[in-house]
């Protein structure tokens, strides 16, 4: 059963991670954390949040990878969670045809983004 | 046939295919060495050099085979000795310049594997400031929006700053990025449909605080329609524009407008051109072939932070990849209005 209210963040750098918690808590969301790849895949499918934001260079297990599973592996829930992906790594085709199979909901450049942009881009998830 | 005209045979036989070797050997080269330098003062000194050489050898062997021809005996024994040592000189630059070859080939490997590990060396570091300065830039936006902190237009003010430098930073390394893989041809186009009037809605929302500091306005003139959609790289279309609106808010005059248009364009009807005007210095002649180059002093003038001479060296690379065009003209009354004309 997907939790309407919860989002996971999976991202492993501690000060990304807190400023992305702060901004989601501030905004009335209730967020989890997860510090590595497999972490974050076991949590997601304990907790079902309704979007997931994904950082892709994780310990452990890959954004791309945890992408893959949770769409193929986790039946329903899987095939329609929001998945926005927050990354530092500009798309190659690797990433590309990924994107094209799995699809996120988002692509999104942690450089160029703001943290209202992607409160804007979450809510719209929520739609 | 006697000793003589048996040894002048060999002569001719042998000396008009080598010199016609020697010849086309001497034009490859002196035509590499040119492009090599043809922007320096020696450039114009290589075809000279070189015709020269090519007459007079030419010349050389008609002079001796018209005397061996006309004076078998004389002929041949004063023109053996220069034959042998045409001979012997040919070989040995033959030989030498093949194993300059070989090390030029080694040296050439050696430089393009220094250049991949300066392009990888960039890249990872690039890649791993990004993420710290994503972090300063989302902290320093939570402490905006902190009340107390709003409150305090002191501590806004220095915070805006922090906020302001970590952006110019974070776009100058996504622009060495790019730079990297425009050189390692690594740029990867992945079209995509999508609303231009919302991405440049969004690039002047974001370009705004920065023209705000020169009082300068932003202005969307929508010549179409509410929404148009277009197929392309919508990531390379938004950093020409971006680069482009960049440089004219570097460049404008302060207090000014700059307009950002969209529209048809006027030579082909059915594509679409975005035209984006500011109000300042006039650009001349001389600027405009210079400002799409690479670290452009002229570009990187009044503007060093923001781009680094390199924002309008990718929106030109960027308009090539995509089959775009720009095109610039200045002048007093309309000020200066870079084309974009996408194809």
């Amino acid at each position: 059963m997907q939790n309407k209210n919860k989002i996971l963040i999976i991202e492993d750098d501690e000060v990304l991670q807190s400023s992305l918690y702060e901004i989601i808590s501030m905004s009335g969301y209730e967020a989890i954390i997860a510090k590595d790849g497999t972490g974050g895949y076991n949590l997601a499918i304990r907790e079902q949040p309704f979007l997931i934001l994904l950082d892709l260079n994780l310990p452990h297990m890959y954004g791309l990878t945890i992408l893959e599973k949770i769409r193929t592996e986790c039946g329903t829930w899987g095939r329609d969670v929001a998945i926005i992906i927050i990354t530092n790594q500009d798309p190659d085709n690797k990433i590309l045809d990924s994107l094209e199979k799995y699809k996120p909901s988002y692509y999104l450049l942690k450089s160029n983004l703001n943290l209202a942009d992607l409160m804007s881009n979450i809510k719209l998830c929520e739609k | 046939m006697d000793n003589l005209e048996l040894l002048r045979a060999v002569i001719l036989l042998v000396g008009w295919p080598l010199l016609i070797v020697g010849a086309l050997y001497i034009f490859y080269n002196a035509y590499n060495f040119y492009k090599a330098v043809n922007s320096t003062p020696i450039a114009k000194l290589v075809p000279i050099f070189a015709i020269t050489t090519i007459i007079t050898m030419i010349s050389l062997g008609l002079v001796s085979t018209y005397y061996m021809m006309s004076d078998l005996e004389d002929g041949v024994r004063h023109v053996l000795p220069i034959f042998i040592i045409w001979f012997v000189l040919m070989m040995l630059i033959l030989i030498y310049s093949h194993r300059m070859d070989k090390k030029a080939l080694r040296y050439n490997d050696l430089l393009i594997a220094l250049d991949r590990s300066k392009s990888d060396f960039i890249t990872i570091s690039s890649h791993q400031l990004r993420t710290p300065l994503s972090g300063i830039k989302w902290i320093t936006e939570l402490l905006l929006a902190n009340k107390i902190i709003i409150e305090t237009s002191e501590i806004k003010e220095k915070i805006n700053n922090i906020h302001h430098s970590t952006d110019k930073m974070l776009a100058l390394i996504s622009n060495l990025l790019y730079i990297v893989k425009l050189d390692t041809g690594k740029m990867v186009i992945h079209k995509t449909e999508f609303d231009i009037v919302h991405t440049l809605t969004s690039i002047i929302n974001q370009l705004t605080p920065n023209s705000e500091k020169n009082n300068q306005t932003i202005k969307l003139i929508n010549n179409i329609s509410q929404e148009v959609l277009i197929k392309s790289d919508k990531t390379l279309i938004e950093e020409i524009i971006k680069n482009i609106t960049s440089n004219a808010i570097n460049h404008g005059s302060k207090n000014s407008e700059i307009k950002v248009t969209l529209g048809m364009d006027e030579g082909k009807k059915n594509h679409l051109e975005i035209s984006i005007n500011n109000q300042g210095e006039v650009i001349d002649k001389h600027r405009m072939t210079n400002m799409f180059e690479r670290y452009s002093r002229e570009e990187a003038t009044g503007s060093i932070g923001e781009v680094g001479g390199l924002g309008l060296y990718i929106a030109r690379s960027f308009a090539r990849l995509i089959n775009a065009r720009i095109e610039v003209c200045s002048d007093n009354i309309s000020g200066t209005t870079f084309k974009i004309k996408l194809h």
